[in-house]
């Protein structure tokens, strides 16, 4: 009896694990309201309108909270913006179905996109981070460089987060998308009044005007600079790295990283550490800068204790809200005086639209990316998500953006953006830095031998 | 007769082994699968796109020849050093549960509330705690301790001690329960004896108490040493995401970068992970044999 006990249940569990290792159905599931918000990674989907008939083109598409803003979260999927496009696209195209599916988690779309592709159960179109994420994806995604229509390459910027430089050739992976990004610094007004200072008059002329405010806005009792690590190297690549861009330019960085020159010699590079070190040595930056918590890491500027914070448009929105529209100004980072590009501060699209390698349908897939990219479309996505277009033709007054605030500033800014230097880094280069720059800020350790460990870890990358 | 019991023997045997293939054949493919699969990636270079490309030892020799590796041994041999000031605190307290002093009831919960929390709620307490403006400097600067604030996770140091703290903290509550366990097993007629004999409460503690919680403690030791290679990573990720750099990174945070940043190395971070395998083997074994020695008076 125990024998045969025994047996059925060795039956079972073998039966069991055949049937857990068949494939799984299609990626898409018919979609249930609200149900995206605080979910794991992967999210239901569906299509944005009836099933799919035989003979339909059906893309498959992975959608990033990138493409919904903060309302959207709150609101069930088919009342997103970018669903709503979708449905536009597909009554303009019959007979074209577009299936979508909700990653929450942007962070893991790279593997998930890698280990559909072992699987042959990829994605058409996918929403992914812009620059080395993308470039990783090399292999898996399309080279778009003959796809992509004119209009659409001469009107957008942001091309530079999407185009891999290999070999002395360059390949366009993906649409740059969401919307364009710049860093700087955020003043409140009625502090820098307090201490005779007015932004949006008279800007500091250069970096050692700047500095000069800050220690007068430091004598007055404020902390000059608020500015933070927040566990991803946030104060140093997005706003004093600018430094580095504007000393030695895209081309030495790419260079050094790439072990052809040196961090070492690189003067921009060492300038772009030396700066925010004696800033914070100077007590003109807070001294919780590496160990700040990353949901607290603008706190003290908005309650109005900082007179300046290192951020991007991004936070705007935040910021405005805290401080008030009419309180809230925004400069690009003030150059020293050898600085090849003048006041310019990081920037560029962070988001990228790939079509991977197994879609059979690339031209749709294309037709798809170039109606989200159109005038049209882009302008009320860069709307929509409060962020600055990526098209040149996209006007501030088409965006509704009052004149003379910081969203102008910014727009203006924006129009003269250098590229994140982490991205033109190699990723072992970009790691290491982004795990040790908060050290040399604190003083914890020189630019010199941040330089010397770059330079090690560049040749051991080649 | 001798036939007899051979066969009843052999039938036995196959019976043994059909009840536990089931859980056999499972842990085979749960466990078995993947290590092979992890020991093979081991000596490939990949980055999870395509065929792996074998490269021989290069990993291993990558790892041992560099700086880094040593840095997060010494790390995970750093935070080892949370376990007896676990087993002491947590074994203290089962003892003062277990005599039921006032109270013992909201203890018994109390202690054990921080194994409940996510580990990554208890690492952003933890960083707010030891901020720049947290409770610990006010704390400390109110009491004179202290005149200005301490910067406790921008130094290697500092940020070490935090993630001791955070360990015991969230372990006492276990190792107590642990400890409670192994004191109810100790015979009644000890103490009564020992009581006889006109030993006091502390003697029975050191030499009655402490010594049968022996096993208990052994096998607190073999399990401890194994989550600190093992089992810390959410703690490290949320406290400290390893830094300041990499002082606080481990060997299977360490695994966690290499297998998911922007440049996957797959056959890096199973290399890594082979290596883990082996240190936590040598350390179990270490273990076993020396507790095996101090505890062979039991039967």
């Amino acid at each position: 009896m125990k024998k045969v006990i025994a047996l059925v249940l060795v039956l079972v569990l073998v039966a069991a694990c055949a049937s857990c290792g068949a494939p799984t159905g299609t990626t898409t599931t018919t979609p249930e309201a609200g149900q995206s918000a605080g979910q794991s990674a992967e999210e239901t989907g569906g299509s944005a309108s009836a099933e799919a008939q035989d003979g339909d083109i059906v893309l498959k598409y992975w959608i990033t909270p990138a493409m919904a803003n903060e309302a959207d979260m709150q609101t069930p999927e088919e009342d997103w913006f970018i669903v709503q496009k979708i449905h536009e696209f597909e009554e303009a195209n019959p007979g074209v179905k577009i299936d979508y599916t909700v990653i929450t988690d942007d962070g893991s779309l790279p593997q998930m996109f890698k280990a559909a592709a072992m699987t042959n159960d990829c994605p058409d179109i996918i929403n992914v981070w812009s620059g080395n994420t993308l470039f990783q994806l090399e292999d898996l995604v399309v080279d778009l460089t003959d796809l992509i229509s004119k209009d659409t390459k001469d009107n957008m910027v942001g091309w530079d987060a999407t185009t891999l430089a290999k070999d002395g050739q360059e390949k366009i992976l993906a649409y740059p998308t969401s919307g364009n990004e710049i860093n700087g610094f955020f003043y409140n007004k009625q502090i820098l009044a307090d201490c005779g200072l007015d932004y949006d008059k008279n800007p500091p002329a250069d970096l050692d005007a700047f500095l000069k405010d800050l220690q007068t806005i430091k004598d007055k009792g404020y902390t000059p600079v608020y500015a933070a690590d927040s566990g991803w190297s946030k104060g140093y690549l997005s706003v004093f790295a600018a430094y580095w861009q504007q000393i030695s330019g895209k081309d030495r960085i790419v260079s050094d990283g790439g072990g052809e020159a040196s961090f070492t010699d690189d003067e921009g590079f060492l300038q772009s550490f030396k700066i925010p070190a004696d800033m914070y040595a100077n007590g003109l930056m807070n001294a919780d800068y590496a160990s700040v918590a990353s949901a607290d890491d603008k706190a003290e500027f908005l309650i109005g204790k900082a007179a300046i914070l290192a951020g991007g448009n991004g936070e705007a929105s935040t910021i405005v809200d805290a401080l008030g529209l009419e309180n809230v100004g925004f400069i690009a980072p003030p150059s020293p005086a050898d600085a090849q590009t003048k006041n310019a501060g990081i920037g560029g699209a962070g988001q990228a639209l790939a079509i991977s390698q197994t879609c059979e349908n690339q031209d749709m897939a294309v037709k798809f990316l170039e109606f989200l990219a159109s005038k049209e479309v882009h302008a009320e996505l860069a709307d929509h998500m409060s962020k600055l277009p990526l098209r040149t033709d996209v006007t501030a007054e088409e965006l509704n953006i009052e004149a003379g605030s910081v969203y102008e500033q910014m727009y203006d800014a924006a129009q003269g953006y250098v590229f994140w230097v982490d991205n033109l880094l190699k990723p072992d280069v970009a790691a290491e830095l982004m795990a040790m720059s908060a050290q040399v800020v604190i003083g914890q350790m020189t630019p010199e031998d941040l330089a010397k460990d770059l330079d090690g870890v560049a040749a051991a990358a080649e | 007769m001798k036939i007899k019991q051979s066969r009843m023997l052999r039938r036995e045997k196959y019976q043994a082994w059909l009840s536990i293939a089931p859980t056999l054949i499972l842990i085979i493919i749960m466990c078995g699968y993947p290590l092979i699969q992890t020991i093979a990636t081991s000596f490939t270079q990949w980055n999870g796109i395509g065929d792996p490309n074998p490269v021989g030892l290069k990993n291993y020799i990558d790892i041992l020849s560099g700086s880094q590796f040593y840095l997060l041994l010494k790390n995970n041999f750093v935070f080892l050093l949370f376990i007896p000031v676990q087993i002491v605190i947590g074994t203290m307290i089962a003892v003062f549960i277990n005599d039921e002093v006032p109270g013992w009831k909201v203890y018994r919960v109390v202690y054990y509330i921080p194994q409940v929390i996510s580990a990554v709620i208890v690492g952003y307490l933890f960083m707010v705690m030891f901020g720049y403006e947290g409770p610990v400097n006010l704390m400390l600067q109110g009491l004179g301790v202290i005149k200005e604030s301490i910067g406790w996770l921008e130094s290697g140091t500092t940020a070490r001690i935090v993630v001791l703290i955070c360990l015991v903290w969230v372990n006492i509550g276990w190792q107590s329960l642990l400890s409670l366990g192994g004191l109810a097993s100790i015979p009644p007629s000890l103490y009564e004896a020992a009581k006889l004999d006109g030993a006091g409460y502390w003697k029975r503690l050191f030499k009655i108490t402490f010594p049968m919680l022996g096993r208990t403690i052994e096998y607190s030791c073999i399990v401890s040493v194994m989550w600190v290679f093992t089992g810390i990573f959410p703690y490290i990720f949320a406290l400290t995401g390893g830094g300041p750099g990499y002082e606080t990174a481990t060997i299977d945070y360490m695994i966690y970068l290499k297998s998911f940043s922007a440049n996957s190395q797959y056959g890096y971070a199973s290399a890594l992970a082979v290596l883990l395998i082996i240190i936590v083997l040598i350390f179990t074994v270490i273990q076993l044999r020396v507790s095996d020695k101090q505890n062979s008076w039991e039967g």
